[in-house]
């Protein structure tokens, strides 16, 4: 019935064309994403009974979350992270390479926010005070591990231990235990 | 297939009942860009904003931008209004609580009444048949556009807010004129205040253009948006969408999207397309140090 080509002149004669022009498939468009467009995992909408913004955030979460992130953040998940753990983050570098940094200190905040979601860990380094702010839903964050649970924290918030710490940052034993767990897990694997 | 296409040149008046929407698109008067075409805009309603992340991980803020039963209502020629026009309209309002001068308007254009009119300046090539649907694959991933929208009212202000005048100091004698205009003009020449000098009044409710603003995210499903970075005004409100005017010939989109749809894009190849398109940021990953 029609064809969808265009005359851009010289420039554009390297371009393939994106949309099936001949005649035999006029009738049924077909659509390939070129290099500079990607296509996410797809949801079908149900726009039933929330608005816009609540359906795509819920999307959102389900695509960043398909690792089963969000059950870190999910109250009545055995494995949901608390004030107070002593947790280890590792995070990609950058998406192009496989080497991650790691940083072990305690959650001491948690901010459930749905797509937006963070949480702030704590440590003490050489002496110096670091606290890291993760982005629960980052696709640079590559795994978030429980090394010890927290006892006797009566807080949703702990900034108190950035003046009162006591023992909490104590953390190289924890450390050294997890570093020949792990290395026996390798080796029996 | 050249009386149909005569019929539809027409202008489709009578021949279609008021509520039925039309997706008659340019393809059938085939039109050709040019680097002079300008193509129409659209008419959008600012849902909020939110953040996604790229395919480098870098966390980006978008306004999520919902194109509502947009159409085509009338097309403003040279011969009988003096310049070339599309008078788009969006998201339909119930026929009641219409006035009878606009609901004849729509009844001639043949399309539902709408909320909101708005007119897009278009060269003669881009012009598009009246009830012609305008959907959010109009924009393609990774393309520029200008957002248009009335600002969040402010209220009366002071100049300090409205203008970025510096007020006076803290302390050191100054009484009661913190942050006051200070002078207002000279002495007996001119012996006036000129017209236009910078007060305190109303702040806000007036139209922005954002420009160039990076759309990352085309939603068929939804017929959603997402640009990158802030768009004027309140949720929920009219936002005037088009392309960027600052980005001219092929800086307007990466090359492998080019070119635009033009006058507009085909329903039917909208549907061949997947629910989500991500445009991508490109370039050298951020997080690696150059060597």
């Amino acid at each position: 019935m029609f064809a969808f080509t265009r005359n851009l002149g010289a420039r554009l004669s390297g371009i393939t064309a994106r949309y099936a022009s001949t005649a035999t498939n006029a009738a049924k468009p077909t659509y390939t994403a070129p290099a500079s467009v990607s296509v996410p995992a797809q949801f079908k909408p149900n726009i039933k009974g929330q608005g816009v913004m609540q359906l795509i955030a819920k999307e959102e979460v389900k695509r960043m979350g398909a690792d089963g992130r969000s059950r870190l953040f999910n109250k009545s998940h055995p494995e949901c992270l608390r004030p107070g753990d002593v947790v280890l983050v590792e995070t990609l570098n950058s998406m192009s390479t496989d080497k991650t940094s790691t940083f072990v200190g305690v959650l001491i905040a948690m901010d459930r926010r749905g797509l937006h979601s963070n949480f702030t860990v704590r440590n003490v380094v050489l002496k110096v005070g670091v606290e890291m702010k993760y982005m629960l839903y980052s696709p640079l964050i590559k795994s978030v591990r429980v090394m010890k649970k927290g006892e006797g924290f009566r807080r949703a918030k702990l900034f108190y231990l950035r003046d009162n710490p006591g023992r909490a940052f104590r953390l190289e034993g924890l450390v050294k235990q997890d570093k020949a767990a792990q290395a026996k897990k390798t080796t029996k694997a | 297939m050249t009386p149909l296409l005569n019929t539809l040149r027409a202008g489709l008046g009578a021949s279609l009942r008021t509520e039925c929407r039309s997706f008659v698109t340019a393809a059938t008067q085939p039109a050709t860009w040019t680097h002079k075409s300008v193509r129409t805009g659209v008419i959008a309603r600012k849902k909020g904003m939110t953040a996604m992340w790229d395919e480098w991980g870098v966390r980006i803020p978008v306004t999520v931008l919902q194109v509502e039963n947009c159409q085509v209502v009338k097309v403003l020629n040279e011969e009988t209004d003096g310049y070339t026009a599309l008078q788009i309209g969006s998201t339909d309002r119930t026929e009641k609580n219409v006035t009878k001068p606009m609901l004849g308007h729509f009844q001639k254009a043949g399309v539902s009444p709408k909320r909101r009119l708005i007119e897009f300046h278009v060269t003669p090539d881009a012009v598009l048949p009246v009830g012609t649907e305008l959907l959010a694959s109009h924009f393609v991933p990774g393309q520029f556009v200008d957002c248009a929208a009335p600002t969040m009212g402010k209220g009366f202000q002071g100049a300090m807010k409205r203008h970025g005048f510096g007020g006076q100091p803290a302390s050191h004698g100054t009484s009661v004129t913190h942050r006051s205009l200070g002078s207002t003009g000279q002495r007996k020449d001119p012996g006036k205040v000129f017209k236009g000098k910078k007060m305190a009044g109303r702040m806000g409710g007036e139209q922005a253009t954002v420009q160039s603003l990076k759309v990352m995210k085309i939603d068929n499903g939804l017929n959603l948006i997402y640009v990158k970075g802030a768009v004027p005004g309140v949720d929920d409100q009219f936002v005037k969408v088009r392309d960027a005017v600052k980005k001219r010939g092929d800086r307007i989109a990466p090359a492998d999207v080019l070119p635009l749809p033009f006058p507009t894009v085909d329903p039917k190849l909208v549907k061949a397309m997947p629910r989500e398109l991500v445009a991508k940021t490109g370039g050298a990953d951020p997080y690696v140090m150059k060597e």
